[in-house]
């Protein structure tokens, strides 16, 4: 015990002494390692655009969108603009990579450069000396990328970066769509996603200025239209009142530019006070209408708890009393009863073992036919890629509200671990369900 | 009493001497040990970046030995080479900062072979074979004497290198010399062979200098063998006259 001791003592020793020399000569260093870093950036900025102005030139400023950190505005001594410079990095999988893109004022590229990477040296080396000649004199909003460069990752990376530049300087299409409602919106983030019935899965974005302050949300998601689907947002604003409605595709905007204006007659109205039977009868209103319906139930919901019960069945008014089933992969089952009392449907909620023993968290909705009404994958760990298979299939199939066929395992091909840890769960879950109802 | 001292420090004198040379040429690490090859084939296209390679070793090999040595009898046996990585990488990761901070060009040219000195054997392999079995002083002339002798190796790689496929050596490129230029610059398309400046003409000059080396070593021995031979010749030839002079001292003897 105290020759463990003598060693963990020792060795602690060795540590905190090497650290404090490391640290003092990071202390030591830090300021001039700085400098020389900028220094060569600068170094970088003037091979790009050989005229710039370097002492009074340099407009920084800071990018919160993307992978683009800076974006530098260059002029030359006569205060004329002569381009952009972004600096963007990104991680891949062999460590960091920070991109500096110069652009002229009409858009071409002027040069991709490296200024810092952690990739291998041997990839990237032949990477910059063939491929990035390539984007020089290109459109950023319209850039060829070569297929096969033997780096990949690093060519990902730089390919990601100039992506976001391009966004900055072409605008974000999403962000644009939103800054045709809200003018003042600088950036947006997701923030949860949740079922809401005939709206389908619905994904609640909130948007904000450049103060970071609210200044509305959109609730994201698909509608299907002869057989087409379009992407679409149901805008409120930050104090609750309808703002409008979204298309983010040009083509759909078009198409569906009537029925948004039906629906411009509730905006800066509560959301409370929309009355969706006043619109006319036409198809392309009533697809929007049935969006907007089942968003407005769970938006208007004070009850949280039926708001949660809505998620797993559109009929919910209440739950039965919870209970604990035999398998031990069911961890919880309830029933939930419509508006009329009548018994709807029955929710299994549990985790089922994937690959390697991992838990997937999920649930699923049976409903008072037998038929399975609805499934969620709520959290796994899955491999990325194999698992998505095997979900994605299991969606198609539960889709179907055919119980047979999530049996079909060639559905999931590839991915048999995953496959049958579901299957596992929806057979114990029909189990207990043809148990309960006596089939 | 004074005498004594004398006669011991006047002992010490050459092996301290002796131990400091070694690594030069009789144990030159990469002549001789094949030791540190990594870096000797791949920064050494220039004599500035053999040499900037070559200082921060003896920094690192100095700093490591003295360090050990210092500590050697403190250090749990179970735990020893584990300690030993600590301290060499704890240098390492110090002098990389200081090169980052003071000779940029350097650093960006060295690149990944700074952080690579903590896996080079030469320092790891004196740590272990020299400075935890001998005293502080013994073990940083070590450190320096190798330390050198793998410059000076670098340095005869990085110049030959250099000079075949620039036909010039540059100086103030990688070093911070405050001045920049060429010791000599011969312009012409001779000293021109791009394949020096790669990787394999790191392989290309080592094995010439390895050659070289062998072959001056095996003429020694040649010659060494030859003497013998002669000697051994020598000695019968005297044997046998001693002999003769011996049956011819009897035969009179008799008559």
């Amino acid at each position: 015990m105290l020759d463990k001791l003598r060693i963990a003592l020792v060795l602690l020793i060795i540590g905190a002494v090497s650290g404090t020399l490391i640290w003092g000569t990071h202390t030591l260093t830090y300021d001039r390692i700085q400098e020389n870093r900028a220094r060569a950036r600068l170094a970088v900025y003037v091979e790009m655009f050989p005229e710039l102005d370097v002492l009074d030139g340099m407009l920084f400023e800071e990018v919160t969108q993307g992978l683009v950190q800076q974006k530098i505005t260059m002029r030359n001594a006569a205060g004329d603009l002569i381009g952009y410079a972004f600096l963007g990095s990104d991680t891949n999988a062999f460590g960091f990579i920070d991109v500096v893109i110069g652009i002229d004022p009409s858009g071409k590229i002027i040069d991709v450069i490296i200024t810092d990477h952690s990739n291998t040296e041997t990839y990237v080396r032949p990477l910059v000396a063939n491929y990035f000649e390539n984007f020089q004199g290109q459109d950023i909003t319209d850039v060829n990328y070569d297929a096969n460069t033997g780096a990949t990752q690093t060519y990902t990376s730089v390919q990601r970066i100039i992506e976001a530049a391009k966004l900055l300087v072409a605008g974000d299409p999403v962000l644009e769509a939103y800054q045709s409602l809200f003018t003042t919106v600088e950036r947006y983030e997701a923030v949860q996603t949740f079922s809401a019935g005939d709206a389908g899965t619905v994904e609640e974005v909130s948007l904000y200025d450049n103060s970071d302050d609210l200044v509305g949300t959109v609730y994201t998601g698909v509608i299907t239209y002869e057989d087409e689907t379009f992407e679409m947002g149901f805008a409120v604003n930050a104090d609750e009142t309808f703002a409008g409605i979204i298309f983010f595709d040009e083509a759909a905007q078009e198409a569906f530019a009537s029925a948004v204006a039906a629906f411009d007659t509730f905006k800066d109205v509560d959301l409370e006070a929309i009355d969706l039977d006043t619109l006319d009868d036409e198809a392309r209103i009533n697809v929007l209408k049935d969006f907007a319906s089942g968003l407005l139930r769970i938006l208007l919901l004070d009850d949280e708890e039926l708001a949660r019960l809505l998620q797993f069945d559109f009929n919910a008014a209440r739950a039965g009393e919870s209970s604990v089933p035999e398998s031990e992969r069911l961890l919880e089952t309830f029933a939930i009863f419509d508006e009329e009392d009548a018994f709807s449907s029955q929710v299994y909620i549990g985790e089922t073992d994937g690959y390697g023993s991992n838990p997937i968290e999920m649930w699923i909705v049976i409903a008072a036919d037998g038929t399975i009404k609805n499934y969620a994958i709520v959290d796994h760990n899955e491999t990325d890629g194999l698992g998505d298979i095997a979900f994605d299939a299991m969606e198609i199939l539960l889709g179907e509200e055919n119980t047979d066929n999530y049996n079909q395992s060639d559905a999931y091909t590839g991915a048999t671990v995953t496959g049958n840890a579901v299957r596992a769960f929806i057979d114990d879950a029909l189990a207990d369900f043809n148990e309960r109802t006596g089939d | 009493m004074a005498a004594n001292v004398a006669k011991k420090t006047a002992k010490k004198t050459p092996g301290q001497l002796a131990n400091f040379t070694k690594g030069f040429i009789k144990e030159n690490p990469v002549f001789v040990f094949l030791l540190g090859l990594c870096p000797a084939l791949a920064v050494t296209s220039t004599l500035e970046t053999s040499l900037g390679m070559g200082l921060l070793v003896v920094f690192v090999l100095v700093l490591s030995n003295i360090v050990v040595s210092l500590i050697k009898n403190f250090i749990p046996k179970e735990v020893k080479i584990p300690s030993y990585i600590v301290i060499i990488s704890t240098f390492v990761t110090m002098v990389g900062l200081l090169t980052e901070a003071y000779a940029e060009n350097l650093f960006e040219s060295l690149g990944i072979f700074i952080p690579l000195i903590v896996v080079n054997c030469l320092i790891l392999g004196r740590a272990e074979s020299f400075a935890s079995k001998n005293n502080v002083v013994s073990s940083a002339i070590d450190g320096l004497g190798m330390a050198l002798g793998f410059t000076f190796a670098l340095m005869l790689i990085g110049v030959s290198r250099e000079f075949l496929s620039t036909g010039a050596i540059a100086y103030g490129e990688y070093l911070p010399l405050g001045v920049s230029g060429s010791i000599f610059n011969f312009d012409t398309h001779l000293f021109n062979m791009a394949v020096f400046g790669g990787p394999a003409g790191g392989f290309i000059v080592i094995g010439v200098i390895l050659a070289i080396l062998q072959a001056i070593d095996l003429n020694k021995k040649k010659k060494a063998e030859i003497a013998r031979q002669k000697m051994i010749e020598e000695k019968k030839r005297l044997a046998l006259e001693r002999k003769r002079k011996k049956e011819l001292e009897s035969a009179g003897g008799q008559a």
